[in-house]
């Protein structure tokens, strides 16, 4: 049995869980339900909606690519100055979107020393799909790195030093036992980028501008409905919560955010 | 595919960050235990070993035909974790979870470059060795603690390694599996060169050939793993340096012998460290403990030691006891002639014409019972007598009531019965002296005095008889913890278990004995010994317990070693291929005023020195004194009741040395141990019935395998 808890405690709870469910189940029942279909099929939630979904793919298969490395080098390396890399690199995730695309646009804009030089090479990023993608890797990047990070320091170099006693070189160990011993939590991470992609408002908004079926992702989308026509907002917006509410629970049957939790618990101590 | 020929391993630890110096060697195909305290450096070691850890200065060396460095401080070679052909086995499987058992198995083979099918023929075949074939399938996170260790024990020899490491492989295992899994873990190192790390002192005796101590980053002891690990509360244990002695007892470069020698030449080693070790086998060292009681003990029967003894004093008071002198029988036995059946007691020549054609009547006379002489018979006639009764006068033969007709008693005095055949004078007729006549020699001197022996001196009217004295022996526990049965305990100390257990059971041999306890000092061990002649009462035999080992306080050995230099002594220390109660001595001793120097002519008397463990001293009586000292004291039978019988269970034991367990026989006749190995509890001793003997070269017993016991109660 579980041990009692005190009744202001309970209370309490009650009440936050209600703050945060209550809005969106409020928001649901002022949704003109009756037009839900023809509202999300217009031409710009159709733009809207598929950009989000490329944009996203691409972007968590990027951040797949860079972020295992990064991860794996984090978790299993000492060097000076590591936790304040860990530190930078774990940035996005509490900086201000906002922030950002800023950083994004000084960066990776025309003007930028990165732009810059991709202008002379006649490549322009800013205010195309591309500096979506861009955007979305920035700032879901962190999801990834941290969850595997977290589950490969809680698992220990146990396997891959028995890896190693048995014959197995460095890369082998990598694709053998290293990957997937924590493909739960690669999983995990994965989905959480995606969903944080999915979600991804103000660094888009900045650094990639507000262009329909080029830059306009379905959060944008959402925003700029909300002024000209709230039934389409909501309905869009109830897409998006159903969307959320199926990654956290994939993410959860997966078990896969132990090594993220832990791994942000470990940030904040750091 | 055959796997390589094994290699040698010479590893050489200077690290001056973790304060360690351990220079070691082991032969191809040899396991090395090591053992120690926490913080000893055994896990440096292995680190170095496997190459996870580079001391300051170090060697790792694979020996062999040419050798193959692996560390190298000097040249600044560092061959990777996983080009050395050095495998870890650590306390847990770390198997890989995602998996198959069968995956985790082939996992080295594949690594080495094998084909997938031969990979997994390899695999199959170190599944089948540890009995994990059914598992084969199973995902490796899905298994037991004992299976996933098992599977864990394939995978690494799977890898074919050079040289096998084991941190402590079955510690983190569920105690009911240990022993199937030492068994795997044992067959699995028969051949490999591997080290060891273990805190069991049982892994180490069945695992290893050898073992190195070590302690605060330096080797304190090393030798045979059963020589060394023998006496865990001594040779073990004792054996680690507490601070006071840290700078004592270190020794240069260890190395194991190779595999052919002989287990003898770890003498050679033993010399090293300046003890004059020697191994006797059980059978030799009883030989010798028998010789050099044997002037003593026949001197029991000389006759300055003889005395008197009445028989009935005998009777009311059993012991064993042998004749000095040869009984002679007083009176006759039988004193008369009597029937040796129930019949009818005739004259023969009466019967000389009796056919079953034309029997011949007699005449019934009056009956004789036993205990009544009856009249003398007459001719014509036949008198009715019993077993034992006397034979009358006239008669010189009896007929079997059923060889007569009617065939049976009852015919009143006068009747006639009928005989249908002649009979020979003399014919079931027990003559007078027939047994022994008077002036006999009843029993010859050294007969033991049993039930039987006295019945037949009673019968001959044998009033005393003349018997040798009983042995007289003085026992003498060693050790300053040691406090006499009975007293207060005081901090730390304990009670004689030693002087109890063995002071009853040499009584129950028929010795006579006197129970000293002496501290562990040199001098009060020789003032027991220089004082125990003062009221007359002269041992025959010293046995001692404790102080035998080769650790660096050992009384009985320093005492001896110092009467010795005095010319008092003539001593052996050493160890018997045994286990329990390696460590054993036997030496000439002189007792009594001699000791100290007086005037009285010097009295050297047998002395048998046992381990100090209750355990080990009460298996070394069993085996060394008490069948000696039954033949010499008249208990028989002089041997124990020995029997063969299958074992319940399987057991292990190391090869080197002849191990005696304690068991009980349950109702299918099985022997059931009772107690490990190294049980060195009194109490479970006391719970057996019956010693199990282990054989020397014996490694492995299967359950339902014949072993040879000892009836001890």
């Amino acid at each position: 049995m579980a041990p009692r808890l005190p009744w202001w405690l309970v209370t309490v709870a009650a009440v936050g869980i209600a703050f945060v469910v209550a809005p969106v189940v409020v928001m649901a029942t002022r949704g003109d339900w009756a037009h839900f279909w023809s509202l999300v099929t217009s031409a710009e939630s159709l733009d809207a909606l598929r950009l989000s979904l490329v944009t996203s793919a691409v972007s968590t298969a990027v951040c797949v690519v860079v972020g295992v490395p990064v991860a794996v080098v984090l978790a299993r390396t000492r060097f000076p100055g590591r936790s304040v890399v860990r530190a930078l690199v774990l940035l996005p995730l509490v900086l201000p979107p906002v922030v950002c695309g800023l950083a994004l646009l000084y960066a990776f804009g025309r003007r930028g020393p990165i732009g810059h030089l991709l202008d002379d090479a006649g490549v322009s990023i800013a205010f195309t799909t591309t500096a979506v993608v861009i955007s979305h890797v920035y700032v879901s990047l962190p999801f990834l790195v941290l969850t595997l990070e977290g589950a490969l320091k809680v698992r220990g170099t146990g396997p891959e030093l028995t890896a190693a006693s048995l014959g197995a070189g460095p890369s082998r160990t990598f694709w053998l036992v290293t990957l997937p011993s924590v493909a739960p939590a690669l999983a995990g991470g994965t989905l959480l980028a995606f969903a944080r992609s999915l979600g991804e408002f103000g660094a888009t908004l900045t650094f990639a501008g507000s262009l329909q079926g080029v830059t306009r992702t379905l959060p944008l989308e959402i925003y700029l409905q909300r002024e000209t026509d709230p039934d389409a907002a909501v309905a869009l917006s109830m897409l998006l919560v159903v969307v959320a509410v199926l990654v956290v629970a994939l993410v959860h049957s997966a078990g896969g955010t132990r090594g993220f939790r832990r791994g942000l618990a470990g940030g904040v101590a750091a | 595919m055959s796997a390589p020929e094994p290699r040698g391993l010479r590893v050489s630890v200077h690290d001056d960050v973790r304060d360690v110096r351990v220079d070691l060697a082991v032969a191809p195909g040899r396991t090395l235990a090591v053992v120690g305290p926490n913080g000893a450096g055994k896990s440096t070691l292995l680190s170095v070993v496997a190459g996870l850890y580079v001391p300051t200065s170090g060697r790792v060396v694979l020996t062999g035909a040419t050798d193959r460095v692996l560390t190298d401080t000097g040249a600044g070679t560092r061959v990777p974790p996983e080009r050395r052909g050095v495998v870890l086995l650590g306390q847990r499987p770390e198997l890989f979870g995602h998996l198959s058992v069968r995956a985790n198995v082939a996992f080295g083979p594949r690594s080495a470059g094998l084909r997938r099918a031969d990979a997994r023929h390899v695999a199959d075949r170190w599944l089948d060795a540890v009995g994990a074939r059914h598992l084969a399938r199973r995902r490796a996170r899905a298994l037991s603690g004992g299976q996933a260790q098992r599977v864990a024990i394939a995978r690494a020899f799977a890898a074919e390694p050079s040289v096998v490491l084991l941190d402590e492989p079955l510690a983190a295992v569920d105690a009911p599996s240990v022993p199937h899994l030492r068994d795997v873990l044992r067959r699995a190192l028969a051949d490999a060169t591997a080290l060891v790390v273990t805190h069991d002192v049982a892994d180490a005796l069945a695992l290893a050939d050898d073992v190195v101590v070590l302690d605060r980053g330096r080797v304190v002891e090393h030798g045979p793993a059963a020589e060394v690990l023998d006496d865990p509360r001594s040779a073990f244990l004792r054996q680690l340096p507490g601070t006071s002695s840290a700078g004592t007892g270190r020794l240069g470069p260890v190395s194991t012998a190779p595999r052919a020698q002989d287990p003898t030449t770890h003498a050679g080693e033993r010399e090293a460290e300046g003890a004059e070790h020697a191994r006797r086998t059980v059978e030799e060292h009883a030989r010798r403990v028998a010789a050099a009681l044997a002037p003593s003990l026949a001197a029991l029967g000389s006759p300055g030691r003889t005395s008197e003894l009445a028989v009935a004093d005998a009777v009311a008071d059993p012991r064993p006891r042998v004749l000095a002198a040869d009984a002679v029988a007083s009176v006759a036995t039988p004193g008369f002639d009597n029937a040796q059946m129930d019949g009818y007691a005739v004259r023969s020549a009466d019967l000389a014409v009796a056919s079953a054609t034309s029997p011949v009547g007699l005449v019934v006379a009056d009956p004789i019972p036993a205990g009544r002489v009856g009249r003398p018979l007459a001719v014509g006639t036949a008198a009715p007598i019993m077993t034992g009764a006397p034979v009358p006068e006239g008669a010189d033969a009896v007929v079997r009531i059923e060889d007569v007709l009617p065939p049976r008693f009852g015919l009143a005095t006068g009747e006639r019965v009928s005989f249908t055949a002649p009979v020979g004078p003399g014919t079931f007729v027990r003559r007078a002296g027939s047994d022994s006549a008077a002036g006999d020699v009843l029993l010859a001197a050294g007969s033991p005095l049993g039930p039987a022996q006295l019945g037949a001196l009673v019968a001959s009217g044998v009033a005393a008889v003349r018997v040798a004295a009983p042995p007289r022996v003085l026992l003498v526990s060693t050790g300053s913890e040691v406090v006499a049965a009975g007293e207060r305990l005081g901090p730390g100390q304990v009670h004689d278990a030693n002087g109890a257990s063995l002071a009853a059971a040499l009584r129950a041999v028929g010795a006579e004995v006197r129970v000293r306890t002496v501290a562990d000092d040199v001098d009060a061990f020789r003032a027991a010994l220089a004082t125990v002649g003062v009221d007359g009462w002269a041992p025959d035999l010293v046995v001692t317990t404790g102080g035998v080992s080769a650790g660096a306080y050992e009384v009985v050995r320093l005492a001896l070693g110092a009467m010795a230099e005095d010319g008092l002594a003539d001593a052996w220390f050493g160890h018997v291929a045994m286990q329990p109660g390696g460590p054993q001595g036997l030496a000439a001793v002189a007792v009594g005023a001699a000791g100290s120097g007086g005037a009285a002519g010097e009295r050297r008397v047998p002395l048998v020195a046992f381990p100090g463990n209750p355990v080990s001293a009460l298996v070394s009586f069993e085996l060394f004194l008490r069948p000696v000292l039954a033949q010499a004291t008249g208990l028989r039978p002089a041997r124990r009741g020995r029997g063969r019988a299958p074992l319940a269970d399987a057991v292990d034991s190391p090869p080197a040395v002849h191990q005696v367990r304690r068991g009980v026989l349950d109702d299918a006749g099985r022997v059931v141990l009772v107690g490990g190995p190294g049980s060195h509890l009194l109490a479970r001793y006391a719970a057996a019935t019956v010693l199990v003997h282990v054989p020397l070269g014996v490694g492995h017993l299967d359950a339902g395998d014949e072993v040879e016991y000892e009836e001890i109660g």
